[in-house]
């Protein structure tokens, strides 16, 4: 059973009640939330994915207004993970846009049987991209930009290697648009569907874009990683694919790793080994459409 | 201390509290120290002492006739080139002279 076949009513009513117990990837996630724009934007983002039991979940995520005077002034929206709250509150039109930085969180903080890192990543034929970049890159402009032309989503934010394994695992969710990003993505590919629009958050104006529907099915498939790009997004910029060198392209994909320092030597030898399996490019870029002719030629 | 100062018939070896993991391609190096959690990136001549090393104790002489097997570089040269590494690595507490 799928969100979608739950009836708006339903939906509200189990994400305000007893939960929403869904499958994302790997995990389970049980979603609290009374906030309308929750609602809509789990209705809208998540309809594709499928319920999970309601006895267990990896991850309690609550989202919801303050138990003070602020759920009236200037109304503000909480995170709880687990019952405590990690963050302070945030205006509550953000509240969608915080559900999915709070699982994120969640994810990057203490799931450390993988190791993560700070990267887009998306596939075809069984062969994974890796995109690790700082904010304002471009990274999810051009996942969404690929994604919305037959490459799969692994993830927009989270790059899942578990530890027992070279692949890397899927862990498929909104992407994450923010300023001009918006309207580019409503221009290029005017099919997708985009959530909540948060503005004045700490990155700009924010709204999530929907997972395509084969990305979500597909999420428990892992990939071969075989390329690792580090994407920059460079106004007037030819398309350009710039070999790396492979020391210095660990370096960088130690500094977006979430727990690096967690894992210590195993994260060193698990970085050296996708170091070891891609290969590793700069790449700058301006027009989606270039850039989907050199990624489709990749090989 | 300067390369001058150096016997380069003493042995050096990993400072004590220095556990490296090296990875590399090509001539590039990375290395992982298990002690402090740092990551560093060597060059070419810095990932091969400290390789070396790794297996065990070895003379600046040792080093660089070593090398001279790959190099076409005169031996007196790499032993300038070792001995300054050797300085730089110690100074960060990496290697250290082998105590008598």
């Amino acid at each position: 059973m799928k969100v979608a076949d739950l009836s708006k009513s339903e939906l509200t009513r189990r994400l305000k009640k007893q939960g929403l117990f869904i499958l994302v990837g790997p995990f389970s996630i049980k979603i609290l939330s009374s906030m309308s724009i929750v609602v809509d934007g789990i209705a809208a983002l998540y309809s594709d994915y499928s319920l999970a039991n309601d006895d267990y979940a990896d991850y309690h995520i609550e989202i919801n207004p303050p138990r003070s005077v602020r759920r009236w002034y200037r109304p503000q929206v909480d995170f709880y993970f687990d019952g405590y709250r990690p963050f302070k509150p945030l205006p509550q039109d953000q509240a969608f846009a915080l559900f999915e930085w709070s699982f994120n969180w969640c994810i990057a903080t203490s799931c450390h049987t993988y190791l993560i890192l700070h990267a887009a990543v998306i596939e075809k034929n069984g062969r994974a991209v890796i995109m690790p970049a700082p904010p304002g890159s471009g990274k999810s402009t051009l996942t969404a930009g690929l994604v919305s032309k037959g490459w799969r989503l692994f993830s927009d934010e989270l790059a899942m290697f578990p530890l027992g394994s070279d692949d890397v695992c899927a862990l498929p969710r909104p992407v994450s648009l923010k300023n001009a990003s918006i309207d580019i993505m409503r221009a290029y590919a005017p099919g997708s569907v985009l959530g909540p629009v948060a503005y004045d958050t700490s990155k700009g104006t924010v709204a999530h874009m929907k997972v395509p529907v084969e990305s979500v099915k597909r999420a428990l498939e892992p990939a071969t990683p075989s390329w690792v790009i580090f994407p920059k997004y460079q106004a007037g910029h030819e398309a350009t694919l710039t070999a790396m060198e492979p020391a210095q392209a660990f370096m960088h994909l130690a500094e977006n790793a979430f727990n690096y320092q967690v894992l210590r030597q195993i994260a060193f030898e698990k970085l050296g080994g996708v170091i070891d399996q891609c290969q590793v490019y700069q790449f700058t870029y301006h027009n989606l459409d270039d850039a989907l002719e050199i990624f489709d030629g990749l090989d | 201390m300067n390369s001058m100062n150096i016997d380069s018939q003493l042995p050096w070896c990993l400072h004590p509290y220095f556990k490296p993991h090296i990875k590399h391609w090509g001539q590039d190096y990375v290395l992982f120290d298990e002690v402090s959690g740092d990551t560093h990136i060597l060059d070419s001549l810095a990932g091969f002492v400290l390789s070396t090393l790794m297996s065990s104790p070895a003379t600046v002489d040792a080093l660089s006739g070593r090398l001279s097997e790959d190099q076409d570089c005169p031996i007196e040269e790499l032993k300038s080139l070792v001995s300054d590494v050797l300085i730089e690595l110690a100074e960060l507490d990496f290697v250290d002279r082998v105590s008598t």
